[in-house]
């Protein structure tokens, strides 16, 4: 593997391998918490949070964490912090804290973050680290901000709870439930693919 | 380094790391605890007044067996419960209630005047559907209730005399909140005779 830089590390997270569209990581509160834009932001930004924190400190603790226990440590890790993070939503915004009800504890299994863990930040430094962190988060971010602005503007009619359409069109209903959820997760994820792969086979010519 | 030594040093790096994650949350908690007490107090105050505007006062009370009775009959549960006071009299009386709507957690505030009719009802916190039981938050479900006496059941449209219409699409919902003004209406209704 060629040396990346930082701001590689960072792009490869948000665009090239984004863990929701690409690995297809953390589908269940993917496909739970997009009923409305503001909920995905929310979830997005909180894993955010977390996966930087749990890649920093695990990438300075990697030469200390012994091999045998390693996924032991960073549940305990990763578990704390999220932990953290659920407090201080609730303290201070405590509106998104009860929208996001149990997702935000299951942060703590969501794949991405002990992905990260396992796959960069127990290899890697902390600077490289906090990028990748940054850049999966806010790839999460993008693409639930993505999933749940489409189901919220189809399926609700609202965008941030302002109305869009008012009294003549009735929103399809279905798309914030959960089948509507898998609907729209496909298709967004097929259009990624094929505006990547494109643009793939037109730098190879 | 022999099995023993390793076990050891194991055990004792992953005990340093759950006791410094311990010690972090602990002081995180410290921090975050009151303020946490202080916005649902808040929020249950604020929606108290609301479904109870004549009121100036909130007593808080335990549960007794007239409330046992109406949770067992509406499949509801009292979280909290005042009498609302209006210079030292009772005016009525208020519960944070909560049900089953589509999804658990669909928590109700209500309040219900002396004489047994619904003053107000107010979504607290829920986890319906976005779209279809989300809309219980809004003024045209809610005010249904208001002026209603006695047992009220729902229906799917053309509501008569202590009927509610259901949201359309969410009847589940409709039925969570109405056993939960019902829970309420029950106790006053009780007291009263």
């Amino acid at each position: 593997m060629k040396k990346q830089t930082a701001v590689g590390v960072f792009l490869n997270g948000l665009i090239k391998e984004n863990p929701t569209f690409v690995q297809l990581l953390g589908m269940c509160p993917t496909l739970a918490v997009t009923t409305s834009l503001k909920n995905g932001i929310g979830m997005g930004l909180s894993a955010t949070a977390v996966l930087i924190a749990s890649n920093v400190i695990i990438s300075l603790l990697r030469k200390l964490i012994p091999q045998k226990v390693r996924i032991a440590a960073y549940i305990v890790i990763i578990a704390a912090f999220v932990t953290m993070i659920q407090m201080l939503l609730e303290a201070f915004l405590p509106e998104l804290s009860s929208s996001l009800g149990i997702f935000i504890p299951l942060i703590v299994v969501n794949c991405i973050i002990l992905a990260r863990a396992e796959a960069f930040a127990s290899k890697n430094g902390v600077l490289h680290s906090a990028a990748d962190g940054l850049g999966m988060g806010l790839g999460f971010t993008a693409a639930l901000s993505l999933i749940s602005a489409v189901r919220e503007i189809l399926g609700a009619g609202t965008i941030f709870d302002i109305e869009l359409y008012g009294e003549a069109v009735q929103p399809m209903s279905v798309i914030t439930l959960a089948p509507g959820g898998f609907i729209v997760l496909g298709i967004l994820v097929a259009a990624v693919n094929y505006i990547m792969r494109r643009k793939g086979e037109k730098k190879n010519g | 380094m022999s099995k023993v030594k390793e076990i050891t040093k194991i055990s004792v790096i992953l005990f340093l790391i759950t006791a410094i994650s311990a010690l972090l949350l602990a002081l995180v908690n410290n921090i975050t605890a009151p303020m946490i007490a202080a916005n649902e107090e808040q929020s249950v105050q604020d929606a108290l007044r609301v479904v109870m505007p004549e009121a100036d006062r909130f007593e808080a009370r335990a549960k007794g067996d007239l409330e046992a009775a109406a949770e067992e009959e509406y499949e509801s549960d009292i979280m909290e419960l005042y009498d609302a006071k209006k210079d030292g009299e009772t005016v009525g009386i208020c519960a944070i209630v909560e049900t089953k709507g589509y999804d658990t957690g669909l928590r109700s505030a209500v309040g219900v005047d002396a004489e047994g009719t619904v003053t107000g009802v107010e979504i607290i916190s829920h986890q319906e559907t976005p779209g279809l039981g989300a809309n219980a938050e809004d003024e045209e479900f809610r005010s249904q209730y208001v002026g209603k006496n006695g047992e009220i059941s729902v229906v799917k449209s053309g509501a008569g005399e202590n009927e509610i219409n259901a949201i359309s699409g969410a009847t589940m919902t409709s039925d969570g909140v109405t056993r939960a003004v019902n829970t309420v209406t029950a106790i006053a209704g009780e007291m009263s005779e």
